[in-house]
């Protein structure tokens, strides 16, 4: 029988997860925000950056903290939906057909530059991202809670890959851009890696266990009962139809937007050590959420700008709620 | 001045292609016209260098002080059209005679003028000052129409050439050593952007220059040409030479009506001029007969028929009074309209102005100005949060109208007022930049900038309290409340409310 904790005990809990997991990855504070952020608010993550940044040792982390199982999946051109999913295989020994799950059943899932595999593929995973279940050959297999997909992609190399398509993109909760550290995280971090140890494995022994992955649906659900007042719903709505018509913006978000920025804005305010939300956590989810469910017109992507510069104008001109 | 050495064509041209010719001639001459107008600008550049002055001011007297730099290269030009070639050196040794008379008014009342270019011949080659000056120019001015043109179109080559210049060396800088973007490089410079300015307009100015002053002095000669008849002289002059050369085998009638012939062009161009060809002395009564005595001549004495169609109007004028009125009718409706349709035309230019005006308040953050803050471009806001902070909004006391009304368990409605006059006093007392689009927390941040660590502690229990209270409805203790009502006049109590 799971153990209960009180919310105040799971509050504790998820701000060590966050410390914890930034002992072992260093100068990237923003990043495991947003990514526990994303777990508390049962999502996926988009994660843009070049790669040896330690997105890796990242999900592997987080995975040691909540003592959850991780895969890794490198996408590439010739990665089949099946080797996402998995497949019927037929057994000689029994002489039976016998599932043999892919590397989607885990609780956190890393799929590396996930731009590289045709739309096919890209589905397979998308689809089990949005129903939290997989069929295979007409069988359905729910996905173990929590799960968490954290697909990155490189903003540099654009040569050969299958952008994704902005109903896809719509999928993730939040679009987050991993960057170099700063200089002194990098000299700390370097150091940490490079003292005694034998090669470049990554290294997740610093991590303690803080939960069992089974504790985290508990924690979900006690974010998403945080009271939210009809002002900041009516400040979310106003905010995503206001960035549907806002100058500069050609296609803005759904009403998916709206939904994913009340949940990312409750895991904020979870993280807050608040049992509402303000709209303070809305502007700090707000640019996560929507920066990849909105598309620049032609002339200001020529110009250099980019969502979150145009994002910030409309945060910064919106009247707040009114109260 | 020997036209016989003249280096260029003499015919008769239109202003446009007197302007040619001066392209032809800077073309010809260019890398010493350069030089020449280098050698008078570069001291100056330097001298502004050195001196303490404000970028801009270096810049403007870099510019203003173009008639300096001008008549050291008409001087070497009217010496290299008559085929004598002097030197830099040459050059410079007579600048004070060339450059000092006149630059007083060349450089004040007489430095905008549009025709400068047609002026200045008059001015350092002919030297005439005063009323003298003036008639001259008048008989001049036929040209200085397009010499008002050749200064306009200049100037416009002249940015399109700096800025060509400056767009080319920041598109040349590799992206990682740009140390600006191109809105400020060009519209809101650098101290280094400026001193590229002033040197890329110096590069324009050298290179546009000798290509101006050679145009306005070829109208200047042009004009000369035409008025004083340069090529008929030396036309008649080469006749001459020719005859002369050819000997005693010319016949003694042909020479006599050559001889009459130049002698008749050259009288006209006495007539024409006064004092300006003394070629050949005679009485009226003497020109006259001789002039008869050309005219009678074959070649003048010739008729010739020519045969040409001519519009007769052969409408018959008996029905033009009946239709006078109809056309004055026409006219009067025709003349209604198109005031009317200019009235609405003005309309619609004004209607299109504020929408302009509409279009660019509403979209301004996209011209890059609302998103920068900064003490120059703060504006007060009225409305944060959907909360009236206009200090006449505002009653005499806060606290205590805030106190009374949690004591009458308004707990709500005085807290508001709380926060609400809080966010005036900071605002209007304390110049907090707090923006429209603010947020209670975001509030909060800014005031950690007025470096009032009191007040912030304070600040941060009232917006918690008030965060609560608004959008969790979680009723605080009274006693909190009070507290902080009390609390608010040791910070913004003291002042003025207005």
């Amino acid at each position: 029988m799971q153990e209960e904790r009180s919310p105040e005990e799971r509050l504790q809990r998820a701000r060590q997860l966050e410390s914890e997991i930034a002992r072992a990855v260093i100068g990237q504070q923003q990043v495991i925000h947003e990514v526990v952020l994303a777990l508390l608010a049962a999502g996926h993550v988009l994660v843009e950056g070049v790669p040896g940044l330690g997105k890796t040792l990242l999900v592997r982390s987080l995975a040691a903290a909540i003592q959850g199982d991780f895969s890794r999946i490198q996408f590439t051109p010739d990665l089949m939906p099946s080797d996402i999913s998995g497949h019927i295989m037929f057994d000689m020994k029994s002489e039976n057909f016998r599932v043999r799950k892919g590397p989607v059943f885990c609780n956190l899932l890393l799929a590396d530059e996930i731009n590289r595999s045709p739309a096919k593929t890209q589905s397979a995973l998308l689809e089990a991202m949005q129903e939290q279940q997989v069929t295979i050959e007409g069988r359905t297999f729910p996905l173990t809670a929590p799960f968490l997909v954290l697909a990155t992609q490189n903003p540099i190399e654009q040569e050969g890959t299958y952008p994704l398509p902005q109903a896809q993109l719509d999928r993730f909760l939040l679009k987050v851009f991993i960057d170099y550290p700063a200089e002194g995280d990098e000299q700390q971090m370097v150091k940490q890696i490079t003292d005694g140890r034998v090669g470049d494995q990554l290294d997740t022994s610093t991590i303690r266990p803080l939960m069992r992955a089974e504790e985290i649906p508990q924690i979900q659900n006690h974010v998403a009962s945080l009271k939210v007042d009809d002002e900041i719903v009516n400040y979310a709505v106003r905010l995503i139809r206001a960035a549907r018509d806002w100058n500069g913006i050609e296609a803005g978000p759904g009403p998916r937007g709206t939904i994913s920025l009340l949940r990312a804005a409750r895991a904020e305010a979870f993280l807050s050590e608040r049992d509402f939300v303000t709209p303070d956590d809305i502007k700090s989810a707000a640019l996560p959420v929507l920066r990849h469910r909105v598309r620049l017109t032609t002339d200001l992507e020529i110009e250099g700008y980019r969502p979150e510069d145009v994002l910030k104008d409309l945060l910064d001109n919106l009247p707040a709620p009114r109260k | 001045m020997d036209l016989d050495r003249i280096a260029i064509k003499l015919r008769p041209r239109q202003s446009w292609e007197g302007i040619d010719l001066g392209f032809t001639m800077a073309r010809e001459w260019f890398v010493n016209l350069w030089l020449i107008w280098l050698c008078s600008a570069l001291p100056v550049m330097l001298l502004l260098v050195v001196l303490p002055l404000p970028l801009w001011l270096a810049g403007f007297i870099l510019w203003w002080l173009k008639p300096v730099y001008e008549p050291p290269l008409l001087y070497w030009m009217s010496r290299r059209v008559f085929s004598e070639t002097i030197g830099l050196r040459g050059v410079f040794s007579e600048w004070r005679s060339v450059v000092l008379p006149q630059l007083f008014a060349m450089l004040s009342w007489r430095r905008l003028t549009p025709a400068r270019s047609f002026v200045m011949p008059v001015v350092v080659l002919e030297g005439l000052r005063g009323e003298r000056r003036s008639k001259r120019i008048n008989i001049l001015a036929k040209n200085s129409g397009a010499a008002s043109w050749l200064t306009f179109v200049g100037i416009h080559f002249e940015v399109i050439l700096q800025f060509g210049l400056l767009g080319l060396i920041l598109a040349l800088i590799p992206e990682d050593l740009l140390w600006t973007d191109w809105q400020s490089y060009l519209f809101d410079p650098d101290p280094v952007s400026e001193w590229l300015h002033h040197l890329t307009a110096l590069a324009a100015m050298s290179l546009i220059a000798p290509f101006y002053v050679a145009a306005g002095f070829a109208l200047y000669l042009n004009r000369r040409s035409q008025l004083e008849a340069w090529d008929l002289e030396l036309g008649l002059r080469k006749m001459a030479q020719r005859h002369k050369s050819d000997g005693a085998e010319a016949t003694r009638s042909s020479t006599l009506r050559n001889t009459v012939l130049a002698c008749v062009a050259l009288l006209l161009v006495d007539i024409a001029m006064p004092g300006t060809v003394q070629a050949v002395e005679m009485s009226h009564q003497e020109a006259r007969s001789l002039i008869q005595e050309v005219l009678a001549d074959e070649a003048f004495g010739e008729k010739r028929t020519i045969h040409y169609w001519e519009y007769v109007d052969q409408e018959d004028d008996s029905s033009e009074s009946s239709d006078s009125t109809l056309l004055s009718w026409l006219e009067s409706i025709a003349g209604s309209a198109a005031r009317l349709g200019e009235l609405l035309l003005w309309i619609l230019v004004a209607v299109l102005l504020v929408y302009l005006l509409h279009w660019y308040l509403k979209n301004r953050s996209s011209f890059g100005g609302s998103t920068v803050e900064g003490p120059g471009r703060h504006t007060t806001p009225t409305v944060v949060a959907g909360l009236d902070l206009r200090p006449e909004s505002m009653p005499d006391n806060p606290s205590v109208e805030a106190l009374e009304m949690i004591q009458q368990e308004r707990s709500r409605e005085g807290m508001a007022l709380l926060y609400r006059a809080t966010l005036s006093r900071l605002v209007h007392h304390y110049d907090l930049p707090i923006k429209a689009g603010d947020t209670e927390g975001q509030c909060l941040e800014r005031s950690r900038k007025l470096k009032i660590p009191d007040l912030f502690e304070y600040l941060g229990e009232l917006t918690a309290v008030w965060q609560r209270l608004a959008y969790a409805h979680h009723q605080p203790q009274k006693q909190q409340l009070i507290e902080l009502c009390q609390a608010w006049s040791e910070y913004f109590g003291d002042r003025d409310a207005g």
